[in-house]
């Protein structure tokens, strides 16, 4: 009896002892495995030690990064460099863990609207000091304006840059009666084709995005209301901005166009309605060069050639060459690497390395050397890249809010009721304002 | 029983009691402190009272029905379906092994695939559904089975189907344990088909089916990927449910006070609908021991 109460006595013991044993490991592991795992830092052999991360679809992001970390530690002996992998779905949902652990990446591939993210803005590194004036100036002012926090830092170095352009199948615009050769290049065009598609033919007039959960179409109304007011949708202290008259006619112009969109448009991503204009079911599609692989797939690298025409955005009443952008960039997130992180960031953004990270990735050329190479000989790819030296863009919402998602639900519920019907333009104009507020309050 | 065995059971239950405390001790009462508590802005990490489901309270009327539906409108059909296919396949045919194993092959699929495949299947361009009965010549135009007005529907009916098999196995397993002398005797005395199912089948299936249906709504109340991945909790708000308020409020509002009060709203709900079933099935058992 005595040893079945020593031995439940020792259970006892050892089950707490374990527990206590494993909360202090797993606390203090954070340094010891750092160093295991060869994380961040300096080495033993005097060698900085950082990681980078380009979330995506790992094959391309090898195709580029994995050469180019190579030459770099080639140049550079004292830094060692190590890639991490992760799909933009498993970083969007990790990443908030790796700043809380202090364990993420030192040199990450950002958005611009997470600028202020509650989980990661303390960590962003100013990288003013550090950076190459090359590497700073390359960027045309556009983009800068673009990305602009109000900060007089610099914690962001946009590398690509996707503007919202307009795509439509040319055997539609025939078959509908128009002229495939001269696209709307304005609001009233741009209805006239719709409308005129939709009636003379099987296919709907216009693809809207409209899915649940993906921004698409906060984006897609988004980019009409910047048209019309010339101006974002937030303000730098995230308050509406377009509770105006050219706010009301951006609304209405988008109720205008709900006869001609696709049936059931709440089912739709952008990825879903790029087949359907390959495929003749709809007449134009609002896109950015991300639409590009789908077309090149079906009709070889040279849509020039192809029944696929792109076109800048049909312009608003006011006549302002305005589009949507969004733009995806490099920062750094230790001070303690900083130097060792800009350099790295220095090189990543030099245009042999920018020019191999947009052909792998399927973005728009950013600077004009790039056409260069054969894979940007093609018209079409101009089109981007006009629009992006020459349009003013607008882009993602919420850049200056600790959380830019919310906006982008908020409103999204708000505007799949205009297109759905059940709420008119007005209504619309209201409940996203009143959305919108109710998520800067939130975070007040 | 004496102090020093009274001891040594305590003694002895104790690891476990140590485990269950960090297990669900400690989330639980992170949820009910972050419940009160303030998450971002000026209020960041002070106590708030009720300030949280202040937030949140236009949404919950909406919310908490749309769940209830989802939860009932899957449970019940799915134990309904796992039932009548567990009593055919509790009869000797060829294939029976077959059979079963198809029955199962829904459960083996994790959901977020469920969500995916089902997405598919209702597809209104391609979708084998509006394919299908575009070829027989029932529709001239696709039906939008994931629109507004039917999404709800179409993620129950795919929550139905991933949820059989479990009430499926839970009854089939159960049935085979039912002594066939019951049957025999009760033909004998002249009961038919339906007596015997209403005299025999259900009384001895009623521990199964309290135990099933308390899993399956716990499970299906909680349920996230389907939803997820099919609507989005959308379109608009047809298909949100409490799971995807939590995940809404948690990773796009990044508020864990409102994910916190989510939460604690599905606990209190969950635990009334535990103790109604409980009450509901032992006050039946009291019936028939009467």
């Amino acid at each position: 009896m005595k040893k079945k109460r020593i031995l439940s006595l020792i259970l006892c013991v050892a089950m707490a002892g374990t527990l206590v044993m494993g909360c202090s490991s797993s606390s203090d592991g954070g340094e010891g495995s750092g160093e295991e795992t060869g994380s961040s830092g300096t080495s033993s052999d005097g060698k900085t030690k950082i990681t980078v991360i380009r979330p995506g679809d790992q094959e391309k992001v090898q195709a580029f990064l994995e050469p180019a970390v190579e030459q770099f530690m080639e140049d550079n002996p004292d830094i060692e460099v190590e890639i991490k992998y992760e799909s933009w779905t498993g970083w969007i949902q990790t990443y908030p863990t790796y700043f809380e652990a202090d364990t993420q990446p030192d040199v990450i591939f950002w958005w611009d609207n997470k600028m202020f993210d509650s989980s990661a803005r303390e960590h962003f590194v100013d990288l003013t000091d550090l950076l190459s004036e090359e590497t700073v100036s390359q960027i045309p002012e556009s983009v800068w304006s673009l990305v602009d926090t109000g900060d007089e830092e610099l914690y962001y170095i946009p590398s690509s840059v996707d503007t919202m352009v307009l795509y439509y199948n040319k055997d539609v615009f025939e078959a509908a009666g128009l002229d495939p050769e001269s696209p709307p290049t304005t609001w009233d065009e741009f209805y006239e084709a719709a409308k005129a598609i939709t009636e003379n033919t099987d296919a709907a007039g216009i693809g809207v995005p409209a899915i649940t959960g993906s921004e698409v179409l906060e984006e897609f109304v988004g980019m009409f209301i910047n048209q019309a007011t010339d101006a974002p949708i937030l303000d730098e202290n995230s308050e509406p901005l377009f509770e105006t008259d050219e706010g009301m006619e951006a609304v209405e112009f988008v109720e205008s166009l709900v006869p001609y969109m696709q049936a059931s448009p709440t089912e739709y991503g952008r990825g879903e309605l790029r087949p359907l204009l390959r495929d003749g079911q709809i007449g134009m599609l609002i896109d950015a060069p991300w639409a590009v692989p789908t077309f090149t797939e079906a009709f070889g690298e040279n849509l020039d050639e192809s029944i696929i025409g792109i076109t800048s955005i049909p312009l608003a009443p006011n006549g302002k060459q305005i589009t949507w952008a969004g733009t995806n960039g490099w920062v750094a997130t230790r001070e303690e690497t900083a130097e060792a992180s800009a350099k790295l960031i220095d090189w990543l953004m030099s245009p042999e390395i920018l020019e191999s990270h947009h052909i792998a990735y399927g973005s728009a050329p950013l600077l004009e050397s790039e056409f260069e190479n054969p894979a940007f000989q093609y018209d079409y790819w101009k089109v981007f890249y006009d629009d992006t030296q020459n349009f003013t863009l607008y882009g993602m919402i919420g850049k200056n809010s600790p959380t830019p998602s919310a906006y982008y639900t908020a409103m999204e519920e708000v505007w799949q009721q205009l297109i759905l019907g059940q709420i008119d333009a007005q209504t619309a104009l209201e409940g996203a304002a009143e959305a919108a507020r109710g998520v800067t309050a939130r975070n007040s | 029983m004496t102090a020093s065995k009274r001891k040594r059971i305590v003694l002895s239950l104790l690891p476990l009691a140590i485990i269950l405390c960090f297990v669900y001790g400690y989330p639980l009462a992170s949820v009910c402190i972050s419940a009160f508590r303030g998450f971002g802005g000026s209020s960041d990490g002070q106590f708030v009272g009720l300030e949280n489901f202040m937030t949140i309270s236009e949404d919950i009327p909406q919310t908490v029905t749309t769940t209830l539906i989802w939860t009932f409108g899957s449970v019940l059909p799915a134990m309904v379906f796992g039932l009548v296919i567990a009593m055919i396949c509790n009869r000797s045919f060829k294939g029976k092994k077959v059979v079963v194993a198809i029955n199962l092959l829904p459960y083996a699929i994790p959901l977020i695939i469920v969500a995916s495949c089902w997405r598919f299947v209702y597809n209104s361009d391609f979708g084998l559904i509006n394919v299908f009965l575009e070829k027989i010549g029932l529709i001239d135009e696709p039906i939008s089975f994931l629109s507004f007005d039917t999404a709800l529907i179409a993620v129950i009916v795919a929550r139905i189907w991933r949820a059989i098999p479990f009430a499926f196995m839970n009854y089939y397993s159960a049935l085979t344990t039912i002594p066939q002398e019951q049957y025999e005797q009760a033909s004998i005395d002249g009961a038919g088909p339906f007596q015997r199912f209403r005299y025999i089948t259900l009384p001895n299936l009623r521990a199964t089916t309290s135990s099933t249906i308390i899993v399956l709504t716990v499970w299906t109340f909680l349920v996230f990927d389907i939803i997820f991945g099919m609507t989005g909790g959308g379109p608009i708000d047809a298909t949100m449910t409490i799971s995807m308020r939590i995940y809404r409020e948690m990773f796009s509002m990044k508020n864990t006070g409102t994910a916190s009060a989510w939460s604690l709203i599905a606990i209190f709900i969950l635990t009334l609908i535990t103790i109604l079933y409980w009450k509901l099935m032992n006050s039946k058992e009291d019936d028939y021991v009467e």
